[in-house]
């Protein structure tokens, strides 16, 4: 209530103290007016069209008013007709010459009151056939100041007149320009084309676009109704209101010519709403990370060594399946060739003592493994620095086996160490080559140390012994009792313990222990 | 009595079925009343287009005093259309003098100011000399071509020459209710050579709608 009456204090104080503030909102029914705008007509040559325009004197004083005919032969793409003057062949009429005003083509309106003057088209018997454009204009007549520099304002309003000559006409129309964009993040997609009129008359075209995506249904996108006029071109702009439009489309647009029938002009178009593309890029980016994560894991506690002393697993763990994707290339780490799991391993030869007689197979796999280790020694590394760390868990694990296969704790560990010091080199190549390793940490931290005595579970990291780098060093390290290579080739006794291939970790996990 | 009962009982039948007769004469769609209801009035009419112009202000604009070498910002013209044209309407401007002369006519008839040198399709900031026009304001898409300015005399302001035939200097595409108004600056200047005396003439604002 309150509200109300200061509302209408302030609208009466702006009526008395702002009274010009209010006079543009009148100025809009001032001026002169002409009605209707446009005329467009038939015309056979020879014949006659009478038509009428409405002038309206909105003004407070009378109005003086001539009425002006003016051709126009092109229109702006928005429609806009462009009076600027053509030159005239001699001899030869327009459409302005064509109207005729039957009254005096001046006069005077009364204030706020209306006048119909009327106007004929006389269209010649030689005229041309084809479009013919003009105006009609009741220009307001304006006396010119005198006596000072200045400048006198006239107005002047138009009526179009579209005639069209029947005759030996084309309707031809072509689609200059279709560039819809290539590349859309999100709608509505903006679409312009231009039609030219190569014929010699004017018509109404509709445009049309054709959406069509590569699976699903088209859309089609109305870009309006133009009159275009001969060597004019006319430009349509509609929004294909799609959101969120996505995927491939192909793009045709059409126009009707004067005869109804259509020129077109295709193009293509992506669109991927980032609104939808981001926040699915993103999901999807942590469904793969989280199933990466869940895919290692689980590997990780699949390969966890069980609760059991590995002297009582060891002979009852099934093979690993050779068949069974390494961790290691999940993991994307760059892995060093694996060795066949038939690969005769050291952690089944006893002591050097007991390798009287090893066996053909078992001995050329040691040779082997021996040239493997000299090729490594003698140049770089092809694990580079994966393959440090690789050699310890390799001694490890084989050293490992060993104690948990021997079980005489007695056998000192320097002496199981140096006797598995010859087999374990070819490891090196296996980083991850490690099973049931109670002496490395890094590999399984609580890897099982109750196999051992009291006395042999001293800390991993002093058991370990750095492989040797050449045969020299290799040799040194070998004890006595430890056979070396030619002794091992010789044909000997050799005592396996257990099947090897339950010895044998997978390539790259040495922790497999299943 | 038992006439009596009988009696009764056909009067209510007939009591009931004569309600029933009625309502189903006043339900029906075929009585007079809906018939009277439904029988609309068809009014039909066809608004004529129409195009109004209004020079609501700076009608007539006066330089004053010119002294050749400083340019007279002198005023500005507010040209008002209203139309009911779908498709828009279009401003045009013509001054009917011949080649480079602007309207401004010396009182011995024969002597012009010159039109100043940029044009409607391409017009310039202010540097030299002759009468020129300036779209400065406008409620509806002024042309970026007319510069930067905003107000009367900005510096950002781009200047024609008014040519000889209408030519479009403002379009207005689309409908528009109500008015629809744009600001015209003026600015003027004169060389050395100019000669002495008052100058005036017309410039002509011509509206028409924009072709559907």
């Amino acid at each position: 209530m309150r509200g109300k009456k200061i509302f209408l204090l302030l609208t009466t104080l702006g009526f008395i103290v702002f009274p010009a503030a209010f006079s543009s909102a009148q100025t809009a029914q001032k001026g002169i007016q002409i009605s209707p705008l446009t005329y467009n007509f038939e015309i056979k040559p020879g014949e006659s069209q009478t038509a009428k325009v409405t002038l309206t004197n909105r003004n407070d004083v009378a109005l003086s008013f001539v009425m002006e005919t003016e051709d126009f032969s092109a229109v702006s793409e928005e429609g806009a007709p462009s009076f600027a003057a053509t030159p005239k062949q001699e001899g030869v009429t327009t459409l302005a010459d064509w109207v005729k005003f039957p009254s005096d083509k001046e006069g005077t309106i009364e204030p706020k009151a209306g006048k119909e003057v009327a106007f004929t088209i006389d269209v010649p018997q030689q005229a041309e056939p084809g479009g013919h454009y003009a105006a009609v204009f009741a220009k307001e007549v304006k006396k010119t100041p005198e006596g000072e520099t200045e400048i006198g304002v006239a107005s002047r309003v138009g009526t179009l007149l579209l005639i069209s000559v029947p005759g030996l006409v084309t309707k031809s129309a072509e689609i200059t320009e279709f560039s819809p964009p290539k590349f859309v993040w999100r709608g509505p997609v903006d679409l312009k084309m231009k039609v030219q009129n190569t014929g010699s008359v004017h018509y109404d075209s509709l445009g049309q676009v054709v959406l069509k995506p590569l699976w699903g249904k088209g859309s089609t996108v109305d870009m309006g109704t133009h009159t275009i006029i001969p060597k004019s071109i006319r430009s349509y702009t509609a929004k294909w209101d799609k959101r969120f439009p996505f995927g491939y489309y192909r793009l045709k647009a059409t126009a009707q010519d004067g005869d109804k029938g259509l020129v077109d002009k295709s193009a293509t178009l992506i669109a991927v709403p980032l609104e939808i593309a981001a926040p699915a890029l993103v999901v999807l980016i942590i469904i793969i990370i989280v199933v990466k994560y869940i895919r290692r894991r689980y590997r990780v506690i699949a390969n966890q060594p069980p609760a059991a002393p590995p002297a009582a697993a060891g002979s009852s763990i099934p093979p690993p399946s050779p068949s069974e994707p390494s961790p290691s290339s999940d993991s994307g780490q760059e892995t060093p060739p694996a060795p066949p799991p038939e690969t005769p391993s050291q952690e089944t030869v006893e002591p050097a003592e007991t390798m009287s007689e090893p066996e053909p197979s078992v001995a050329n796999s040691l040779k082997d493994e021996k040239e493997a280790l000299t090729e490594s020694v003698g140049g770089p590394s092809e694990g580079g620095e994966a393959s440090l760390p690789s050699e310890n868990t390799a001694s490890q694990k084989t050293e490992n086996d060993l104690s948990s296969e021997q079980e005489p704790s007695s056998v000192d560990t320097s002496k199981r160490k140096a006797s598995i010091v010859e087999p374990a080199l070819p490891e090196s190549k296996s980083p991850k080559g490690v099973e049931d390793s109670s002496l490395s940490e890094n590999t399984v931290p609580e890897a099982p140390q109750e196999s051992l005595e009291p006395e042999q579970a001293t800390p991993p990291s002093e058991e370990i012994t750095p492989p040797p780098s050449t045969d020299e060093e290799l040799d040194s390290q070998q004890s006595t009792p430890t056979p070396t290579v030619e002794e091992m080739n010789k044909p000997g006794p050799i005592e396996v313990d257990k099947p090897l291939k339950n010895v044998v970790g997978e390539e790259g996990d040495g922790t497999e222990n299943k | 009595m038992r006439t009596k009962k009988i009696k009764k009982i056909l009067f209510l039948l007939g009591f009931v079925g004569l309600v029933g007769l009625l309502s189903l004469v006043f339900n029906s769609p075929y009585n007079g009343l809906d018939r009277a209801k439904a029988s609309d009035v068809t009014l039909s009419t066809n608004v004529q287009s129409y195009i109004n112009l209004s020079i609501s202000s700076g009608s007539t604009i006066t330089f004053g005093n010119l002294t050749p070498g400083t340019p007279i910002c002198a005023g500005s013209t507010v040209a008002s259309v209203s139309t009911n044209a779908t498709n828009g309407y279009t401003i045009g401007l013509n001054d009917n003098a011949v080649g480079t002369g602007s309207a401004l006519l010396h009182t011995d008839l024969a002597t012009r100011i010159a039109d100043y040198t940029g044009t409607i399709a391409v017009p310039t900031l202010w540097s030299g000399t002759g009468l020129g026009i300036s779209c400065y304001a406008a409620d509806s898409s002024k042309e970026a071509a007319w510069g930067a300015g905003t107000t009367l005399c900005d510096v950002n302001n781009k200047y024609a020459g008014v040519p000889e035939a209408a030519t479009t200097a403002h379009t207005v595409t689309g409908y528009h209710a109500g008015a629809d108004a744009s600001s015209w600056g003026w600015e003027i200047d004169a060389p050395n050579s100019q000669k002495i005396g008052a100058y005036s003439g017309n410039v002509t604002y011509t509206a028409t709608a924009v072709l559907l």
